[in-house]
């Protein structure tokens, strides 16, 4: 519980512009996978077009948008609705020559996936995620139909058609205690795949999934999984850019602490603005994309507001706001206080922090372990070895 | 007489804890004496190293001559993603979200 969570104003670090706008275009899923976070993937509403395209006029006119967005569609199966819709909101932002360099994004489960998009996303340079856990065997225990089938092979025929049309694409996988025992057929399944881009997501604790597969698995098969993942990506000379490593690579070169302390240091999802949530109706959350549709006893639901409705700068000043802020702020301070791996972190996740310790302003969760410790610890070993630096055997963290 | 063991070993806690405050060494950090060094540490050591990796060429060229494979020029492809804040701000919301600019 956040019991130091006040609603004076918040006076923290705070972003200037938004980075990435998530928008969840329909609650609706025509999937039902076990572990999802979203609660209410039967319900059809939909965001307007015409909503979607006053949001970002919204955005700009309060002067919080850069020269860059990222404008992921998301939370819910975004396929569910037609490429038209999408056409049209694409061809209102076109017109409205707002100086800002849109990208759009999709994070499908890829099971409708057909020329059509294809067109879409080839026509509009959207940036295309599929998720598919691997091979059948571990991608159909959890992704699943509404009538309990397996949805592999309907993700497969997308994912072909994708690569049929060349339009690139990355993969997402989440990892749960079955794949963490097959890290050798998941790798082998992306890599005669043909998928050259893969980001690995542990399963969590969050929103509506309020049990993990990993929570009882050994930290030492994370830590297996991800260090089988290097050897196989070692040997197949790189074939596969794996995302956990990418991102260890760039903290660990250190350029994202130029003109800041590292003490002061906030990573995207601990830094207000920089990610703005809205669901399909106009609510709007801050912070962690997945807590748009989570709620707690502590604040109720994480809605800030309605940004169809209110002024961006009422949003920003409410009171709720402000207390999830000042814990979110306080847990960050905290974070920099223990954790070694602060510098290369920026404060973890505040959605992790909540869901699985109970308050914005704990510190540690298993998402820190996996997707950031363990493949810093295996990408800095790795670099110590190429750059000729001798480090004691017992390193921190490495004894599983 | 296990009485008087306990009290030598007190004794000889308390003997070893002002030893080593005398030496300006805690005794439980004494003991792990010879354990890695930590996470900034390292990083500060692999930071430095790439440092003068950049600035002297040469220590590249030479790994080079013996058939190795360049360190920086093997990393050089993921790093040169890496050298901005907006790339980097991304990667901690590689929960389920960021680096759409990238990936």
């Amino acid at each position: 519980m956040d019991a130091g969570a006040t609603s004076r104003p918040y006076q923290g670090p705070t972003s200037k512009t938004v980075n990435l706008l998530v928008l969840q275009p329909t609650p609706f899923c025509n999937i039902d996978c076990d572990y999802c976070y979203l609660s209410n993937r039967l319900s059809t509403r939909k965001m307007l077009p015409m909503q979607a395209v006053e949001i970002v006029d919204r955005l700009v006119s309060a002067g919080v948008i850069g020269s860059n967005l990222s404008m992921v569609w998301h939370a819910g199966e975004p396929l569910t609705l037609p490429p038209s819709y999408y056409r049209e909101i694409f061809v209102g932002l076109s017109a409205r020559r707002h100086p800002v360099s849109i990208r759009h994004s999709f994070q499908t489960n890829g099971t409708l996936i057909n020329d059509e998009w294809c067109d879409l996303f080839q026509e509009w340079c959207v940036n295309v995620g599929v998720s598919v856990d691997g091979p059948a065997s571990i991608h159909d225990a959890h992704r699943k139909d509404r009538s309990g089938r397996g949805t592999h092979a309907k993700v497969m025929e997308g994912i072909r058609t994708l690569q049929r049309r060349s339009v690139p694409f990355h993969a997402i996988a989440v990892v749960t205690a079955e794949s963490l025992l097959h890290p050798e057929e998941v790798f082998g399944f992306f890599l005669n795949s043909g998928i050259e881009r893969v980001g690995f997501n542990i399963e969590e604790l969050e929103g509506a999934n309020s049990s993990s597969s990993v929570a009882g698995a050994s930290l030492s098969n994370v830590r297996r999984f991800f260090e089988c993942m290097a050897k196989c990506q070692e040997r197949c000379q790189h074939k596969i850019a794996i995302r956990e490593f990418d991102n260890a690579l760039g903290a660990i070169q250190g350029n994202h602490l130029q003109g800041c302390s590292s003490r002061e240091l906030r990573n995207d999802q601990t830094l207000p603005l920089v990610i703005l949530t809205v669901a399909w109706d106009g609510s709007v959350t801050a912070f962690s994309p997945e807590l748009i549709d989570a709620s707690s006893r502590d604040y109720g639901d994480f809605i800030l507001g309605n940004i169809l409705r209110d002024q961006l700068s009422d949003i920003f000043n409410s009171p709720k706001f402000a207390r999830i802020a000042n814990a979110i702020d306080e847990g960050c301070k905290r974070c920099a206080l223990t954790c070694q791996y602060f510098s290369l972190c920026g404060g973890g996740a505040p959605s992790n922090k909540y869901f699985e310790n109970g308050s914005f302003e704990s510190t540690e969760t298993m998402y820190c372990r996996s997707v950031i410790q363990i493949p810093t610890e295996i990408m800095l070993a790795k670099i110590e070895m190429q750059l000729g630096i001798s480090v004691p055997k017992d390193r921190p963290g490495q004894a599983a | 007489m296990a009485r008087v063991l306990s009290l030598f070993e007190k004794i000889r806690h308390l003997f070893l804890v002002l030893i080593g405050i005398l030496i300006g060494v805690q005794p439980t950090i004494a003991s792990n004496s010879k354990s890695a060094p930590a996470i900034p540490e390292r990083l500060a050591a692999v930071r430095s190293r790439m440092q003068e990796f950049r600035h002297n060429p040469a220590l590249d060229e030479k790994k080079s001559d013996k058939g190795e494979v360049s360190t920086v020029a093997q990393w050089g492809n993921s790093w040169a993603n890496w050298n901005n804040w907006n790339n980097w701000g991304n990667w901690s919301s590689w929960n389920n979200w960021g680096n759409w600019g990238n990936y």
